[in-house]
């Protein structure tokens, strides 16, 4: 039968351990976080086939700021802001489309614009600069493993998500509810797991 | 050394936990014939260990039942609820998975500890304890509540910040790790392992009513926290499995609801306050006070 004196010394020493443990683990951050910035954006696929909200089909078109700035000069300015962000792991991906059928379906082949960036936690601001003055539609999400997928587990996704103008991590807008004329909007990150 | 440190996807740990958790019920089945084999060879196979297997896996449908309908919704809530507090921000890597196991461990050695030394938690956990042999069988015999004391740990982990499907890995590899003990077929392991791991000599102990035997080894993969902590016992004197008071019945629901019918009998029967709580949050050994005017303090 342990004494008084070797619980309490058992009890110190159980949250000296499950503490540091915490902490050490948090110090074992990804190996491919310290890689290259360059991204190979061309297999982004879905890992699994149910269609649930907004999953990446293959090869996105990637659009940079400065090339679209170079396409049109005197477009309109979308300014996303990205919130609820919750860590700094991985990429923050936004695709920007103006086809209602290319969203609607999540072909990202026909994105008009689309975005990496280090995730931060908190927001992120994405202008989407030379634009006309018709409605565009975005999807985000965080691909905080930096496996490149919009990872789905069980039909729902693992990953954090968000759309323009949806109202909860449950609603999938289609294209004329997500849709809005060069402006400014915040946009939601949802996790479910 | 990278691959300890490539980020994993949860999911695919969701999957080999499956994986493991259901393969392992495989095994476990296969080497259950073999033991059933060495009762044969020995001459022990009798009606009393088939029917005591027998009850150890409908208590296990029982749990299984519980679980699914009662404290799935609970461990949902929280761990979900308690996700957003995570104290460190952790990757899923075998870096982390490893750690956090080692966490589990320690975590499920205080969980083993106190459903032992509480009569509420020790009302269902002394359904694993009640059967008076000891195969791999055993290790699936379960009570009612067992499945709601890990919620501690679960959530204490989630709140470190692991990932709730990592947290769920890492237990079922402390629960593997210490169902596969469930053997008398092992002796002894050589010396290191005896020395850092628990093994099916520890685990026979910790089953044992002797009397240098009660309270011992709780650990689930590592005997170290045992032997830190002041509750390590060695194997020397042949094991009496069972209860201290055996409840001598296969029934499997006199097995399965034994341990809270034992405390709500003794709560409701007993004669002062002060009496019920001692049955109720005292350890197993608690006797009332037959003079209560003789302890003035405790």
């Amino acid at each position: 039968m342990p004494t008084n004196k070797q619980r309490i010394a058992a009890l110190a020493a159980t949250a000296t351990i499950v503490l540091g443990g915490g902490w050490l683990a948090s110090l074992i951050s990804p190996a491919n976080a310290s890689g290259t910035d360059a991204i190979e954006v061309g297999n982004i696929t879905p890992t699994s086939s149910q269609t649930k909200p907004r999953e990446p089909s293959s090869k996105p078109v990637r659009v940079s700021q400065k090339e679209a700035q170079v396409q049109a000069r005197s477009g309109k300015t979308m300014q996303v802001s990205i919130n609820g962000i919750r860590n700094n792991r991985g990429k923050i991906y936004i695709a920007l489309f103006d086809n209602a059928d290319a969203f609607n379906s999540h072909d990202y082949d026909r994105a008009v614009g689309f975005v990496e960036l280090p995730a931060k936690e908190g927001s992120l601001n994405v202008n989407f600069p030379d634009l006309a003055g018709k409605p565009y539609a975005m999807s985000v999400f965080h691909d905080e493993n930096g496996n490149q997928n919009f990872d789905l587990s069980g039909g729902y996704p693992s990953e954090g998500y968000g759309t323009s103008h949806a109202k909860s991590a449950y609603d999938e807008p289609k294209f004329h509810q997500a849709s809005l004329k060069p402006g400014s909007i915040g946009i939601r990150l949802h996790y479910l797991r | 050394m990278d691959f300890l440190f490539e980020s994993i996807d949860p999911s695919w740990v969701e999957y080999w936990d499956a994986v493991i958790n259901d393969w392992f019920f495989v095994g476990a089945l296969i080497f259950l014939a073999l033991e059933f084999v060495r009762y044969r060879l020995k001459g022990r196979l009798n009606w009393d260990i088939i029917s005591d297997t027998i009850t150890n896996y409908i208590t296990l449908a029982m749990f299984i039942g519980i679980n699914f309908l009662v404290l799935g919704g609970l461990y949902y809530v929280f761990v979900y609820g308690s996700q957003d507090f995570a104290l460190f921000d952790i990757d899923t890597n075998l870096g982390t998975i490893a750690i956090c196991i080692i966490v589990a461990d320690l975590l499920y050695y205080w969980e083993h500890r106190c459903m032992h030394r509480f009569n509420f938690a020790w009302a269902t956990h002394s359904v694993h304890h009640s059967s008076p042999h000891f195969n791999i069988s055993v290790a699936y015999r379960f009570g009612p509540m067992d499945g709601l004391w890990p919620i501690f740990g679960t959530v204490i982990m989630v709140l470190l910040g692991f990932h709730p499907i990592v947290v769920a890995f890492a237990e079922i590899m402390v629960q593997l790790y210490q169902t596969a003990l469930h053997t008398e077929t092992i002796k002894k392991l050589p010396r290191p392992v005896e020395l850092i791991f628990n093994t099916p000599s520890h685990h026979r102990v910790h089953h044992g009513s002797n009397p240098e035997y009660l309270d011992t080894n709780y650990g689930g993969i590592f005997i170290v926290w045992d032997r830190m902590f002041g509750t390590f016992a060695e194997e020397k004197a042949p094991v009496v499995y069972g209860l201290v008071k055996p409840i001598n019945s296969n029934n499997p629901l006199v097995a399965f609801f034994h341990g809270i019918y034992r405390v709500g009998k003794n709560v409701v029967t007993a004669k002062e306050w002060r009496n019920k709580l001692g049955y109720f949050f005292g350890p197993p050994e608690f006797e009332p006070a037959k003079v209560p005017q003789d302890r003035s303090s405790n």
